[in-house]
């Protein structure tokens, strides 16, 4: 299990918010059914969304194959640098 | 159409098949309707047969090859060389290639091998068809004169045959003539102005002919085939208002006899005469008499016309609001029309339909409105109860009307059924974001979106006729979350215009040295080692994938398995949804032969699938041992595929086939458990109907006869069919009954056949599997076994009962009417009860296989998710890599305005192909996947539209039909 704990519980709890807590506070009125519900449908959808992104990355089967150009450019811009240099 | 002789041929011989043996055919009666069919067409056939014959042979035409009876008429003068020289060669219709004599019969065998076969070919058929078009054409008008004369209506023979006749002869029917012209006049060998150069084409002739237009004829050569072809039809001109000039001519004579003659032929041309008195002064005297009148005249036409524009001045200001209260009037007279007159004939009675909500609004209308009239009767609302379906009335606001138009073109929702148009407001932005991710361009969507929607107002008084306008500003609010959403799947995507962002700092290192670097063109990072940082990127892909050369074999893993995730969500949903429907229609037996095992099946078969993939993503990693190393991990799909099929996969030395331990067992247990829900669907809801109905019918006749009716006997028919009563109506029963159980037990086959193969190889491999499938064997029965017992202990109890009270006289022949004719004095039950068993039988068994058939096609149907985020995905980055990147590469100082083409060139495709066309693919896909995937889950969509009453739509359907 390669998980952080942070951005887990981080996400977790925004959309948690957007999805649980927000719709309590949704002011009365025609359309407050509708807006509860976008809500917590938006959260649903987008919360599962990042967390198959995140636990497809978890545990990865495959390592990514970068061109010697690539990464010396990684090297250069991401501050990255290669032991020897 | 079907000259082909050869085809022709088999045509004939079927049709001559057919009526040859026409006696001994007919007395063999079939129900294969198609033989039917054609068996009655027989002779349609044959005929069709011969005349496909006769053209075939015209067009030279026998399974597309010629036949040269009578030789060509087409020489070749061309010498060997020029012959080996050139490819193609024309020969010459002017010269002695062509023998100035046609092929006799059909159509000259040289050109079914021409080159340009097709230019010959298309000319000659396309007048052929316009010749025999205009022919059949006149025919039927003229055919129209018989029955005019029959039904002694000569004034239409005048005034509607002669008109028509003359159209059509004069316009179509000198085309024609045109076309014979053409063919004759124009020929290789004549001089310039009747050679194949100057030859006009008819269609350009008669298109100007229409038009009173010219063309201009090449060098040499006349527009026209003969002269004065142009005063032809000027005479049409003559509409009102238009000026007719006349000439003017004084005509001398001498004598009386001539002035007769001059008159005559001066009325031959249609002239007016106007008498000139011989003397001068009576001559001057005349002219100041037409002056003076002239005069006179041209006062009163002034004066006439001022008046004219007074009134037509003053009416233009007050023309708007009279048409408006017009068109008002008009609408209120038409529905006014479709009241009643009440039996007293002293008021008018109307039914409509209003929202609940809404009946004390319209109680004070009316009341309000009878007050303003000031009349002594007010008018008033009832309330009535009715039988009818209501139609349905979903409100809906500025932001959710987009959306349920989506709904209602699938559909409109039956009467108080689930409206799903709540659930898209999310579902379909975010299937869209799905296929479309880039925030890039979900931020020019969005921006888009955003400013139809601050600017509405203003927007929506701008009335345009412009359509695809309309069409976007009407789902302005769709758009705008669409982008918005996009823009969320853009980043998790990690997809900018195709490029990542590193906010986080990818969780990848380069631990190789400069020298391996060199070395090596690719390099692949372990993930395994410490190039990996054991904690995925937070948020999002890793920016390291938008740059690695196996970019695409991860996003598709990736991107595969979240399009079956969100399609088996979705789907679960959709069927969860149906739930609601049972709930409020009061179908309890629904959500329970229905829906359960629907979800049943769904869930143990394709959620399994989920969890499986879930499972592969958390167990497996790449610094466990073997048994859960990326070596070892599984493919989900060939794991699911080997489940359904109880089949095994060899898994590489030192693995194992599956991810946990007793899977196997676990997955047989789910794949049976799944295959007993079909015959659940498939037979539990019938059944169930079926004893339900004969329960209704008993309870019926319960009430309707008071007990000294003869339940006992009509039981008897209905049950094991009585022997002693060959009337009609009861072998009609047995007839029922023994196609019921006929259908059942074919069905009832189906489960043996799905499940017997499997049963019979896990007997072969695990005793304990069979313990399992005992237990499982008993999941349909005590799903049906307690219903079916319920319902046929009820009825049997009941009618052991109608035995007691009643003595069982005899009317066996009338009970068994009122069985079979379905009873219509039930109102309250539902309709399928009257439908007959083996109807419900069939309409159930196709909705189950099509539940089954289309859960799996329809799982794969969301991979259309990946299958369209990947092509977005990759149509940004090879626009990005052919274009923009140009323009960034070059070093030189032609470079900056190479930069500055280059980017406008990528600008503006990706407004038209990446956002336009891929936004518009990406939602109708999007639109596919709500109407088909989600809404045939729970969805009738039956109903009909609440229609009110409304001046504004009346205004605007006016408008609309005034602009067309």
């Amino acid at each position: 299990m390669g998980a952080s704990a942070i951005p887990v519980i981080l996400m977790t709890a925004l959309w948690g918010c957007v999805g649980i807590v927000l719709p309590l506070f949704v002011p009365k009125g025609v359309n407050r059914g509708i807006l509860q519900l976008v809500l917590m449908l938006t959260a649903a959808t987008c919360w599962l969304f990042w967390l198959c992104c995140y636990m497809a990355q978890m545990n990865p089967l495959i390592g990514p194959k970068l061109s010697n150009k690539t990464l010396l450019l990684i090297a250069k811009e991401w501050g990255n640098k290669i032991p020897d240099l | 159409m079907f000259g082909d002789a050869g085809h022709g041929i088999i045509l004939t011989l079927f049709g001559a098949f057919m009526v040859i043996w026409e006696q001994k055919l007919m007395k063999k009666k079939t129900t294969n309707e198609i033989w039917n069919i054609f068996f009655g067409g027989r002779y349609i056939i044959l005929l069709m047969g011969l005349f496909s014959i006769y053209t075939g042979l015209i067009y030279n035409d026998f399974f597309s090859k010629s036949i040269s009876v009578f030789g060509s008429a087409w020489k070749n003068n061309y010498n060997l060389s020029t012959i080996m020289e050139n490819r193609d060669l024309i020969l010459d219709p002017a010269t002695s290639d062509y023998d100035q004599i046609p092929y006799p019969f059909g159509l000259d065998p040289v050109w079914q091998v021409a080159e340009n076969k097709i230019i010959f070919l298309n000319s000659y058929k396309m007048k052929l068809s316009i010749i025999f078009g205009v022919v059949h054409m006149i025919f039927g008008v003229t055919l129209s004169v018989i029955n005019h004369v029959h039904f002694r209506k000569p004034v239409n023979i005048l005034l509607e045959f002669l008109p028509q006749l003359i159209f059509l002869v004069l316009l179509f029917g000198y085309m024609v003539t045109l076309m014979f012209m053409k063919w004759i006049m124009y020929a290789p060998q004549n001089p310039l102005l009747t050679s194949p150069r100057c030859a006009p084409s008819v269609l350009i002739l008669f298109i100007n002919m229409m038009l009173f237009k010219h063309s201009i004829p090449f060098p040499g050569c006349e527009e026209y085939m003969y002269e004065s072809q142009v005063i032809k039809f000027d005479y049409s001109l003559l509409f009102q208002g238009n000026e007719i000039y006349k000439t003017v001519f004084v005509a001398f004579f001498q004598g009386e006899q001539l002035k007769s003659r001059v008159k005559k032929v001066c009325s031959g041309f249609h002239a007016s005469f106007y008498p000139c008195p011989s003397a001068h002064q009576e001559r001057t005297d005349m002219v100041q008499g037409v002056k003076t009148r002239l005069e006179d005249l041209n006062m009163v036409l002034n004066q006439t016309r001022d008046h004219r524009q007074r009134v037509l001045v003053s009416v233009a200001k007050e023309l708007h609001a009279w048409s408006v209260m017009v068109r008002k009037m008009k609408a209120i007279y038409h529905t006014l029309n479709s009241f009643n007159m009440d039996v007293t004939k002293k008021c008018l009675i109307g039914e409509c339909w209003v929202p609940v909500k809404h009946l004390t609004f319209v109680r004070l209308t009316l009341a309000e409105g009878s007050k303003a009239v000031g009349s002594s009767i007010p008018s008033f609302l009832n309330v009535i109860e009715t039988n009818e379906m209501p139609p349905t009335f979903n409100q809906t606001n500025r932001f959710t009307q987009g959306f349920q138009n989506l709904i209602d073109s699938y559909g409109i929702a039956t009467y108080r059924e689930l409206n799903p148009g709540l659930y898209t407001i999310v579902t379909f932005p975010f299937l869209f974001g799905i296929m479309f991710g880039d925030a890039g361009h979900g931020i020019i969507l969005t921006l888009f979106g955003a400013f139809m929607v601050i600017w509405e107002q203003k927007l929506m008084k701008k009335k345009t006729t412009n359509e695809i306008w309309n069409i976007f500003f009407g789902g302005r609010y769709i758009i705008l979350l669409m982008g918005l959403f996009s823009i969320y799947t853009g980043l998790i995507y990690n997809d900018f215009f195709s490029k990542s962002i590193s906010v986080f700092g990818s969780a990848w290192k380069n631990n190789y040295n400069l020298s391996t670097i060199m070395e090596n063109r690719d390099l692949i990072l372990d993930p395994a080692t410490s190039d990996y940082d054991q904690i995925p990127y937070p948020f999002g892909l890793d920016p390291v994938w938008q740059v690695a050369e196996n970019k695409i074999i991860f996003l598709n893993s990736y991107k595969m398995k979240l399009s079956i995730i969100f399609g088996v969500v979705h789907m679960i949903f959709g069927v969860t949804l149906s739930v609601i429907n049972h709930v409020h229609f009061r179908k309890p037996v629904n959500i329970l032969l229905e829906f359960l095992p629907q979800l049943i099946f769904l869930v143990l078969l394709f959620g399994y699938m989920v969890t499986l993939m879930f499972m592969k993503w958390i167990m497996y990693a790449p610094q466990n041992p073997l048994l859960t190393s990326p070596r070892c991990a599984p493919s989900v799909l060939i794991l699911f595929i080997n489940m359904m099929l109880f089949k095994h996969s060899i898994p590489f030395p030192g693995c194992e086939e599956y991810m946990y331990e007793s899977q196997h067992q676990v997955q047989t247990v789910l794949v049976l458990i799944s295959l007993a829900c079909i015959p659940v669907m498939l037979l539990g809801k019938p059944i169930y109907l079926i004893f339900f109905a004969s329960k209704n019918k008993h309870k019926h006749q319960q009430v309707s006869n008071n007990g000294d009716l003869q339940g006992g006997i009509e039981l008897h028919s209905n049950d094991e069919v009585l022997p002693s009563s060959p009337e009609g109506p009861l072998t009609c029963t047995k007839k029922h009954q023994v196609q019921t159980v006929l259908v059942l037990i074919s069905l009832a086959c189906i489960p043996v056949m799905l499940l017997g193969k499997p049963i019979y190889l896990i007997f072969f491999h695990q005793v304990q599997t069979v313990l399992v499938l005992i237990s499982l064997a008993c999941i349909p029965v005590m799903l049906l076994g307690k219903p079916i017992y319920l319902i046929f202990f009820a009825s049997k109890n009941k009618h052991k009962h109608q035995q007691v009270s009643n003595n069982g006289d005899l009317q066996g022949g009338i009970e068994l009417h009122s069985n079979d004719e379905v009873l219509p004095s039930s109102p309250e039950g539902p309709e399928e009860e009257h439908e007959e068993p083996a109807e419900i039988l069939i309409h159930q068994s196709i909705h189950t296989i099509e539940y089954v058939l289309s859960t799996i096609s329809h799982t794969a149907s969301y991979l259309r998710l990946w299958a369209l985020s990947l092509a977005h995905a990759q149509l940004s980055e090879v626009l990005w890599n052919m274009v923009l990147k140009l323009g960034l590469q070059s070093e030189s100082h032609a470079g900056a305005i190479m930069l500055y083409i280059s980017f406008a060139l990528w600008a503006m495709f990706t407004l038209a192909i990446l956002v336009m066309m891929e936004g518009l693919s990406a939602f109708l896909h999007t639109l596919r996947l709500h109407w088909v995937e989600f809404m045939s889950k729970f969805y009738t969509g039956t109903g009909y539209l609440f229609q009110p009453f409304s001046f504004k739509h009346v205004l605007e359907a006016e408008e609309h039909a005034a602009e067309e």
